[in-house]
């Protein structure tokens, strides 16, 4: 990380720039109803810290940006993260980029088979996780309205997944998660977290569409398979060779916005040692808003979205995502306020299995122009059916309310 | 003069002369025109939200603006204060037919995402002025109405009517004071759904830059709520160089 710093600012040139920066410090509290297991954590008292830092002298750009947190009550959730360190060039209709980036793909708001290319810190909402940076070379060319890039990743960014005394994780209590095994092309493990992984994508603004299409062939971190050691107590996630092939669509229609997503998954069949594979299959989801301006100037917007998980059994799809077959019904509203409140209320049903629900209502508003108060409830309603929990049953009755508290600067 | 003459001369002067609304419609065309040219521009903005009990917050932005062809005007707000906010970039296609094309760029998410342009009538930033207010103001999205030459504070101004074509206008017509030399408004009063007024702007502090004048102030006084909002700009350029690309939805992520 040092000798990436250094290189970033060896490579500024040499006559000055312009550097900006900002940041945030928030205090996390969160509580979760009592499951009654002593090895998990109820209640956090977290410190997140976020930095960035940007600099821009003509074509020549660098972004720093990480955060860190940490929890009092659980140390298994203390995490550092970078979010970007990369050096930029834009000039003449190209640019290249080189380091950490963060990169959104997603046209929808809760479901995105599309948004795939970042690992995840799983120690968070489930429906959008936090990102963490991911090493890639990137040169992308102006096409029309939109453009053409092209990304090589050569490192297996590995997500972090929740700690056994978290109440958002999925390891069989007791058990804890071990270092990852990276399977590559031909099925061998890889000796390290290095290795060639590639995409393309193709974006463009057509009239009241924006339209992207893509192709990446990497290390999946969406849906791992586990190997558990039941003697040792371990889990051992294992992350497989796949190619994907996507789109995203978003359409303005007046008072309306349509959105798709969605990804077809083709892994990598495993001919090597190791007997574990993934089920191919493709995820779609839709989203639907309609939004209008209430007589006291606030924002008003209502929420449809779907995903599915195609091509398989439903036995297969309850394995491979907490949300195959899911429905969510939501209002936004925006006070559009001085305090600018906001108000989120959302909730999820699967369509497909009985009692699966995920409600979340989530506030937030500015209390000075520096500070910032957030707070909700989410309530997760889904008692497993089967021995093994599958999907959104590791989750049951981890039902929390959390307030937070930021400064920004 | 007889009777015929007389009635010959009167047909005359009432086909040439023109009806309230193709003079409205004329001054307006001559206001665009004479406004056209000039290229782009660059303004550091600072607004200031004044409640009924004299409270004051402030909110501070840079606005970049660049002309089109045979359309409307591309636009980029990129809030600098308060600090939550940060980062965050609204870009706007102004169409002069049908809605125009917005994304709003979440700096927190690195996400840019495409919104629709319906909310014209909602508070900007929570102040009294709306995005419809703050929008480029294209010809073809009023009908025009001249009433009156007036003189305002020894200045010569036209006064207009104008109506709001679009539906999801906040407003059922505006009464615009356009000072003749500045070809700007000196006064525009906003009229509800309701046909009450609702709002009074007052733009003062005129600059020139090359042909064209610039509002340095403008107040923003709901007569409803008895709130105010103030927009002060700074550091203006005409004619500023922007990246070709610069209004895309793609260069607002950093």
């Amino acid at each position: 990380m040092k000798c990436l710093l250094c290189a970033l600012l060896c490579a500024l040139p040499a006559s000055a720039g312009e550097w900006k920066s900002k940041g945030e410090i928030t205090v996390e509290t969160r509580l979760f109803t009592d499951d009654d297991i002593d090895a998990t954590v109820d209640q956090a008292l977290g410190l997140f810290s976020r930095l960035e830092a940007r600099y821009k002298k003509g074509p020549w750009r660098i972004n720093l940006r990480g955060f860190a947190r940490t929890d009092h009550e659980d140390d298994t959730r203390d995490l550092a993260a970078l979010e970007e360190a990369y050096l930029g060039y834009r000039k003449s209709g190209w640019e290249l980029r080189l380091g950490f980036q963060m990169l959104n793909w997603t046209a929808t708001e809760a479901f995105h088979p599309a948004d795939i290319i970042n690992s995840r810190n799983l120690d968070s909402n489930i429906e959008n996780p936090e990102k963490l940076g991911e090493l890639m070379l990137s040169v992308r060319r102006r096409l029309g309205q939109g453009g053409l890039t092209l990304y090589y990743l050569p490192r297996y960014e590995e997500p972090n997944l929740p700690g056994p005394s978290s109440r958002l994780s999925f390891a069989p209590t007791g058990f804890t998660i071990t270092d990852p095994i990276w399977l590559e092309d031909d099925g061998e493990q890889a000796d390290d977290s290095y290795g060639n992984q590639w995409g393309l994508r193709f974006n463009q603004t057509i009239g009241d569409a924006d339209i992207s299409v893509f192709y990446l062939d990497h290390l999946d971190r969406q849906q791992p398979r586990f190997l558990a050691d039941e003697v040792n107590a371990t889990i051992t996630p294992v992350y497989l060779r796949v190619e994907n092939l996507g789109i995203t669509w978003l359409h303005i229609l007046g008072d309306w916005v349509l959105k798709l997503e969605a990804a077809h998954k083709d892994f990598q069949d495993q001919t090597g040692p190791f007997p574990i594979d993934q089920i191919d299959h493709t995820q779609a989801a839709f989203g639907i808003d309609y939004g209008w301006t209430t007589r006291s100037g606030g924002d008003a917007t209502l929420l449809l979205e779907g995903q599915a998980i195609l091509n398989t059994t439903e036995a297969e799809r309850a394995g491979l995502s907490p949300f195959q077959r899911d429905l969510l019904f939501g209002m936004r509203y925006a006070f559009n306020d001085v305090m600018s409140r906001e108000l989120l209320i959302t909730l999820i049903t699967d369509t497909e299995r009985d009692q699966e629900i995920l409600f979340n209502l989530d506030y937030q508003q500015r209390l000075t122009d520096t500070w910032q108060v957030r707070a909700g409830v989410r309530w997760i309603d889904a008692p497993p059916k089967d021995v093994q929990p599958v999907g959104l049953e590791f989750l049951d009755e981890a039902n929390q309310v959390f307030v937070n508290l930021s400064r920004f600067f | 003069m007889k009777p015929a003459a007389f009635l010959l001369l009167t047909t005359f002067v009432f086909a040439f002369a023109q009806t309230p609304e193709e003079e409205g419609l004329r001054i307006a065309r001559l206001l665009d025109e004479f406004n056209n040219g000039f290229v782009s521009e660059y303004a550091e903005l600072e607004m200031t939200l004044i409640n009924a009990h004299g409270d004051k917050t402030v909110r501070k932005m840079i606005n970049e603006a660049r002309e089109q062809k045979n359309d409307g005007d591309r636009s980029i707000a990129s809030f600098l204060w308060p600090a939550d906010v940060k980062g965050t970039r609204l870009l706007t296609w102004s169409r002069k037919d049908g809605d125009d094309d917005q994304w709003l760029y979440l700096p927190s998410l690195k996400r840019v995402k495409r919104i629709s342009s319906r909310g014209k009538s909602g508070a900007f930033m929570g102040s009294e002025f709306s995005y419809e207010d703050l929008g480029s103001q294209e010809v073809e999205e009023y009908k025009h109405k001249f009433l009156e030459e007036k003189e305002m504070d020894g200045r010569k101004a036209w006064v207009l009517e104008r109506i709001p074509v679009s539906r999801k206008s906040g407003y059922s017509k505006e009464i615009a004071f356009f000072d003749q030399e500045y070809m700007q408004p000196l006064r525009i009063e906003y009229f509800d759904r309701k046909g009450e007024l609702l709002k009074i702007a007052t733009f003062t502090d005129y600059k020139p830059y090359g042909k064209w004048f610039r509002v340095g102030h403008i107040l923003m006084d709901n007569v409803q709520t008895r709130k105010k909002s103030t927009l002060v700009f700074s550091k203006r350029e005409l004619g500023r160089e922007f990246d070709s690309e610069h209004f895309s939805s793609d260069s607002l992520i950093d």
